[in-house]
């Protein structure tokens, strides 16, 4: 087994995805969270200047979808045959793209820019994903969006959504979406999920 | 014995999916995996749409995203051009050999995505021209070099940087970055040593050059739209 050392603000950010990974696969690996002070010292020393960073035995790996596929092709959470990892790479890219949206908006300063970037975004783009992933749950009729078993998609699906609900319980509509929002408690449910999000730091993002 | 081999080979022979990929008749985001296709001589339905012909495939709902590119794979359809790229490069074996390398290959991939995504949305929804010119010398100037010294000092690590970007064979990295320069030079009708400089990335200038080198590759770019 690899030494894994993963970096990142004291957040969920980016880096929850990851995190979900290891805690589903029940792998070890260095949960490292550093503070804003320690990150324009360390920034040079990234491969592209960006957290999370993977260090896998002395290798550093930057990029989190990038990070996350690799986790999740090493411990069986990638999908089966190539079609099956191309879905789930479909649709993490997807939902990932999704929480870009919501942080462009989140961090926007112009305050009458942000209140139309986040109605759009909540108005607009999330029923529109919402009803796109519903589908593709459908066509995969597993109860899960790729093959017969859980992968890292089901896991970024959950990150994301868990995310915005905590703050907004009427972004996900168990009549709207019934297999998306049954999607998201059945990863709650998975016991190695449900002990990581027991333990895991609380933070505000 | 004749006809138990000839069953037997006809049987085992592997068949090749159909392979239908489906975009606007221009290069921008599925000419990596044209170029991927060509290049491994994989058969494949190079489909152009006219707008109206994508407004009419948009209602059917069959880009499982509402995007193009989408490629078919016997039925199956995928969406995300990072997601297709991928897959071509599995079934093309122009993939990495190790876990790991194909992870710096994901890395660059992204990497490469990175560069581009935010200036392409801002500049299609400009519409002052002037402010556009100014994303464009803003995007040259500024966004562009720091990306090109990070993938530069990342391809010296991987023997110098004098082979190929990741491993010691050819894989979909080494095409991603000499699309990624060729097309922007393309789309903004600027040199492509204002993108990737010689003096600033001469190990990235000298693996575009051996690219675009590759027989099948260099037939393909001679004839393409």
């Amino acid at each position: 087994m690899p030494s894994y050392k993963l970096t990142y603000f004291n957040g969920r950010g980016r880096a929850e995805i990851i995190r979900l990974i290891f805690a589903q696969a029940k792998v070890a690996y260095e949960d490292k969270r550093i503070e804003f002070a320690e990150w324009p010292a360390l920034k040079p020393s990234t491969p592209f200047g960006c957290l999370p960073i993977l260090e896998v035995d002395g290798t550093v790996l930057s990029e989190s979808k990038a990070i996350a596929s690799y986790v999740a092709s090493e411990n069986g959470l990638q999908g089966n045959t190539n079609l099956e990892k191309a879905r789930a790479q479909m649709i993490v890219g997807v939902i990932r793209g999704f929480q870009d949206t919501l942080y462009t908006a989140l961090f926007e300063k112009d305050e009458a820019k942000k209140a139309t970037l986040t109605k759009k975004a909540f108005e607009e783009t999330l029923p529109t994903v919402s009803g796109q992933l519903e589908a593709q749950l459908k066509q995969n009729a597993t109860g899960w969006f790729v093959g017969e078993k859980v992968t890292y998609a089901d896991l970024a699906v959950f990150d994301v959504f868990s995310e915005v609900t905590a703050k907004n319980p009427a972004a996900l509509s168990a009549e709207k979406t019934p297999l998306l929002a049954a999607l998201v408690e059945k990863v709650k449910a998975l016991p190695n999920v449900a002990e990581w999000l027991s333990k895991r730091p609380q933070t505000g993002m | 014995l004749a006809r138990v081999l000839h069953t037997h080979f006809y049987s085992r022979r592997a068949r090749m999916p159909s392979y239908k990929l489906t975009y606007f008749d221009v290069r921008g985001r599925a000419e990596l995996a044209r170029i991927l296709f060509h290049y491994t001589n994989t058969p494949f339905e190079d489909i152009r749409l006219k707008r109206e012909e994508w407004q009419q495939l948009k209602a059917t709902g069959k880009a499982p995203f509402g995007l193009l590119p989408i490629l078919e794979v016997d039925g199956t359809v995928i969406s995300t051009s990072v997601a297709i790229v991928t897959y071509i490069a599995e079934v093309t074996g122009l993939t990495s050999d190790t876990p790991l390398e194909r992870a710096r290959g994901n890395m660059m991939m992204d990497g490469l995505h990175d560069v581009v995504d935010a200036f392409i949305s801002k500049y299609f929804i400009e519409k002052d021209e002037e402010k556009k010119a100014e994303l464009v010398t803003n995007f040259i100037d500024k966004v562009v070099p720091p990306w090109v010294e990070k993938f530069e000092a990342l391809f010296k690590q991987n023997g110098g940087g004098d082979g190929w970007f990741v491993g010691s064979k050819v894989t979909c990295v080494d095409f991603a970055i000499f699309n990624l320069f060729d097309s922007l030079s393309s789309f903004l009708q600027k040199d492509i040593n204002l993108l990737l400089p010689k003096d600033k990335a001469p190990k990235l200038v000298a693996l575009v050059e051996r690219v675009k080198a590759l027989p099948t590759l260099a037939a393909y770019l001679e004839k393409r739209p």
